[in-house]
């Protein structure tokens, strides 16, 4: 495991996000598909009744606009990689985030709450390997864990703040893949500071970086 | 030919709308988006064939797998997932699935399946 880089468990991190995304627009395609079937069985088995092709019409749409939308989000998400440094909104950069993770986070009933100001903090920085960083500590969070995700800006810096109600469970153990190393590595790339309590976890992003 | 198919899945319109086609063949089809009441559902009366989704909040399907098993051994679990990955599917049939299937589903290779397992 020392052998791995920051590069190995990144490409772990788009794996697990690309595993999440194919499993929702999977889903959505099974609704459209079960759908696109019943209206066809509907004229198949009830030849001379009444049909009411209206919901199964209505869920195909639901689910390409569901898609559609999802699908907007992962492009940019992708997209973040293009250039090593980049301008974003903090919470655009997060919410981005959350919604691809959000089966995940379903799945393990952990709850996020946002607390997040008015106005939105643009950065210059490395938003994948911010996201990466945020990706791996949400990892760490126990199942049924409600975190408060909290942005908060400050002279010279901005801050990530995740309260969790239940401990983060140990690094070593559940993801082993990111060492401490790595995540200094991470950290340091980006100009992180990072403050790790038993439940609460503050990242600190400096604003030296910030676009004018 | 087995009638009763209980779908488990946290998404409604997907099973809503496979069991409704499943009706139109004359089976008993129901579809519940919630394990425990799934559990309670297989408790009080056993399906033939129950349709698991492996990944749903409040019960992840692999546990599942071994409870419906535990209290309905004659049911057959054909898991149906959006999550794929061998290691998925070798663990699914070590807790007790005995079919797999990724979504979305052709109705057809559904039944085709469920008539092998009879």
């Amino acid at each position: 495991m020392s052998d791995l880089t920051l590069q190995d468990a990144r490409f772990r991190f788009y794996g697990k996000v690309m595993a999440l995304c194919t499993h929702e627009l999977r889903n959505h395609l099974a609704i459209i598909r079960e759908s696109a079937g019943l209206i066809e069985d509907a004229l198949e088995f009830n030849r001379g009744q009444k049909l009411d092709l209206s919901k199964p019409l209505q869920n195909i749409d639901r689910q390409a606009v569901r898609s559609t939308n999802f699908l907007k989000v992962m492009s940019s998400f992708c997209h973040r990689l293009d250039c090593e440094v980049s301008s974003f909104l903090l919470t655009e950069l997060l919410d981005e985030l959350l919604i691809l993770i959000n089966r995940y986070l379903n799945q393990r009933e952990i709850e996020v709450v946002k607390n997040y100001p008015t106005k939105d903090m643009k950065l210059k920085n490395n938003p994948a390997i911010i996201q990466f960083v945020l990706f791996c500590f949400v990892e760490r969070l126990s199942d049924k864990s409600v975190v408060e995700l909290t942005l908060s800006e400050g002279g010279q810096s901005c801050c990530i703040q995740l309260k969790t109600n239940l401990p983060f469970k140990d690094i070593s153990q559940e993801t082993p893949s990111v060492t401490p190393e790595i995540l200094t590595e991470a950290c340091r790339l980006t100009g992180i500071d990072l403050d790790l309590k038993k439940d609460v976890i503050e990242l600190t992003i400096k604003k030296s970086k910030e676009e004018g | 030919m087995w009638r009763k198919i209980l779908i488990v899945d946290d998404e409604r319109e997907f099973g809503t709308t496979l069991a409704e086609r499943l009706l139109l063949r004359n089976f008993d089809a129901k579809a519940l988006e919630d394990v425990e009441k799934a559990m309670i559902d297989i408790r009080q009366s056993p399906p033939d064939v129950v349709l698991l989704d492996l990944r749903m909040p409040g019960g992840f399907g692999m546990n599942t797998i071994r409870a419906i098993k535990e209290i309905s051994p004659k049911t057959k679990i054909v898991v149906i997932t959006g999550h794929g990955g061998e290691q998925n599917l070798k663990e699914a049939f070590e807790k007790g699935a005995d079919a797999f299937m990724m979504k979305p589903v052709d109705i057809e290779e559904l039944l085709s399946k469920i008539r092998e397992l009879q």
